[in-house]
């Protein structure tokens, strides 16, 4: 970066800040969709906060449903969805505007396997397309199954990050069928979290 | 973006029935039913014909006199001096509707119960005679005589109960449009979708008029839409339509930014409601929306600090007058509220929304 590049950076810190915040995308845990708007509608206002509008809107639109398998039920009012569907809808919702970074909060709480199963393979897809993944999760073999890097969490700090293997060995065990869930067990303590929101 | 976003909230705030139902059915069943508990009372005082009234002098200027007898007269108010005798048993034995003692520098008005509405009406001539003489008597000096500007008094608001109630519960209603907002703020709230706008790159201001224009929208369609209804049901006579309608409009939009810098500054669905509908509860109990502003003896500087006063006035003296007085001052107090409100409601967002960060 040569002194007109930084210059030019320095003093637009907004335009940076825009366009960090165009490559995230966030499928938060809870199921942030309005149950009164349509699918097409739900997924149209969300990509359109990132400035995206008219044809290539439209696109994203039916795109981001299509992947998420809702094209067909696009004409459907979201509050008449199974959870499963409004997990996914939840995911198209942070897709439209083709983020690089996707931070999935707990994204498969409460759902049937059927929806489970289909939102980790598109989560593993949109990993093999390029996107950098964050994927935070309380059910270990949902982690072990998809994350290349692993990071613990404890008391809002991270204890342990490396890949699944690196994890297990922290442990010392000489069990070589430890599972992820009694690495973390072990690395956290048993005693109960009962933590306020 | 935002463009999008005042369409799928608009859809939203349609599609809440329960809200859409509120704004639509609860002005024409008030208007139904305050009309109907008031339009004796207003009715008995349109219907007044000429009354007699009796008057005594103490001391002061027979100018003045002379010059409240020829307005009198000019509105059906007749003067008959009684100089002697206890004012009590003047009034029952010659059955004056009322009685006013002239004094040098003060009046005192006798009334009775058996003519209630004469005594409003002599109450509210004399106070308009003597605010007409003063402004008359400054310019003595230069006229040499007392100009009584006597059409003035023809301003007396004749309205009935319909045509009253049924203009200010349209106005009442138009300041409470937050109602409108409840299904898609409490969405956004209950679900998380804030979060959602935090990591988007909306601004504090297009979420602030990503809102505000659609609850604008959806009352002025709901309030249109009872105005017509009410109108057709009541035969509610409206003043001039173009007046009327951007007085109704500005009121809208001052309603509706109060309600959004109240939400911004509160972070509450529940606050924000009690708040705006005790505000808007004060502004129409000094501003005439239970007790009529005509015969209401509430605080003159309270009325004049109510914004539903000024509007309601001009919009009922646009209706039997054809013109207000009060139309510039409803424009003025409707258009300093959207602007301070939306400035503070705006500001109060961006910094809940960096301390949420």
């Amino acid at each position: 970066m040569n002194l007109f590049d930084w210059i030019k950076h320095v003093k637009n810190p907004w335009k940076q800040k825009k366009e960090v915040i165009h490559k995230i995308g966030y499928i938060p845990q809870e199921l942030a969709i309005h149950g009164n708007l349509k699918a097409w509608e739900n997924v149209e206002l969300f990509t359109s906060l990132y400035g995206i509008k008219g044809q290539a809107l439209k696109k994203s639109v039916d795109d981001s449903l299509e992947y998420v398998g809702l094209l067909e039920r696009k004409h459907e009012f979201a509050k008449n969805f199974s959870g499963g569907m409004k997990r996914r809808l939840n995911i198209a919702c942070a897709l439209g505007h083709n983020p690089e970074l996707l931070i999935f909060d707990e994204p498969t709480v409460g759902i049937d396997p059927q929806s489970r199963n289909f939102i980790l393979d598109k989560i593993k897809e949109s990993n093999a397309k390029g996107a950098t993944v964050i994927y935070t999760s309380h059910y270990m073999e949902e982690v072990e199954a998809i994350c290349t890097r692993i990071a613990i969490m404890d008391n809002g700090k991270i204890i342990a990050c490396g890949t699944s293997q690196e994890l297990k060995k922290l442990v010392n065990s000489e069990d070589e069928n430890i599972t992820l869930e009694e690495v973390f067990l072990t690395l956290t303590g048993k005693k109960l979290r009962d933590y306020a929101e | 973006m935002i463009r999008y976003l005042i369409k799928n909230n608009f859809k939203l705030m349609f599609r809440n029935t329960w809200s859409v139902a509120v704004m639509l059915l609860g002005p024409i069943l008030v208007i139904a039913v305050l009309s109907s508990a008031f339009s004796e009372l207003m009715k008995s005082y349109e219907g007044v014909d000429e009354f007699t009234v009796g008057y005594r002098i103490q001391e002061a200027d027979n100018s003045i006199i002379e010059a409240t007898k020829i307005a009198g007269e000019e509105a059906g108010i007749l003067f008959f001096e009684y100089p002697e005798g206890e004012i009590k048993d003047v009034m029952e034995k010659n059955e004056l509707s009322g009685f006013v003692e002239f004094a040098e520098d003060k009046y005192t008005v006798y009334t009775s119960a058996d003519y209630e509405v004469e005594g409003i009406t002599l109450e509210y001539f004399m106070n308009k005679v003597t605010n007409e003489g003063l402004n008359a008597s400054l310019q003595i000096k230069e006229q040499a005589k007392i100009v009584l500007p006597v059409e003035q008094l023809k301003y007396m608001p004749a309205i009935d109960s319909v045509d009253y109630y049924g203009i200010i519960y349209i106005v009442y209603f138009c300041w409470c449009g937050m109602i409108c907002a409840t299904g898609v703020l409490s969405n956004e709230k209950k679900y998380g979708i804030i979060r959602r706008f935090q990591v988007s790159n909306i601004s504090e201001s297009q979420n602030f008029f990503g809102k505000f224009i659609p609850i604008v929208l959806t009352v002025t369609g709901g309030m249109a839409i009872a105005t017509i209804i009410t109108v057709l049901l009541y035969d509610i006579h409206w003043g001039n339509p173009f007046l009327s309608t951007v007085i109704v409009f500005l009121m809208i939009v001052a309603g509706t930014a109060l309600g959004m810098m109240l939400y911004n500054i509160s972070d509450s669905l529940v606050i924000t409601i009690i708040l705006q509908f005790t505000i808007v509860w004060f502004m129409g109990f000094f501003g005439g929306s239970f007790e009529t502003y005509m015969f209401s003896s509430t605080s003159d500087l309270l009325k004049q600090l109510s914004p539903i006063y000024h509007g309601n006035r001009a919009l009922v003296e646009l209706s039997c007058m054809g013109e207000s007085s009060y139309v510039a001052s409803t424009v003025i107090y409707s258009l300093a509220i959207t602007v301070i409100c939306s400035i503070i409601a705006i500001f109060a967002g961006y910094v809940r929304k960096r301390g949420k960060a």
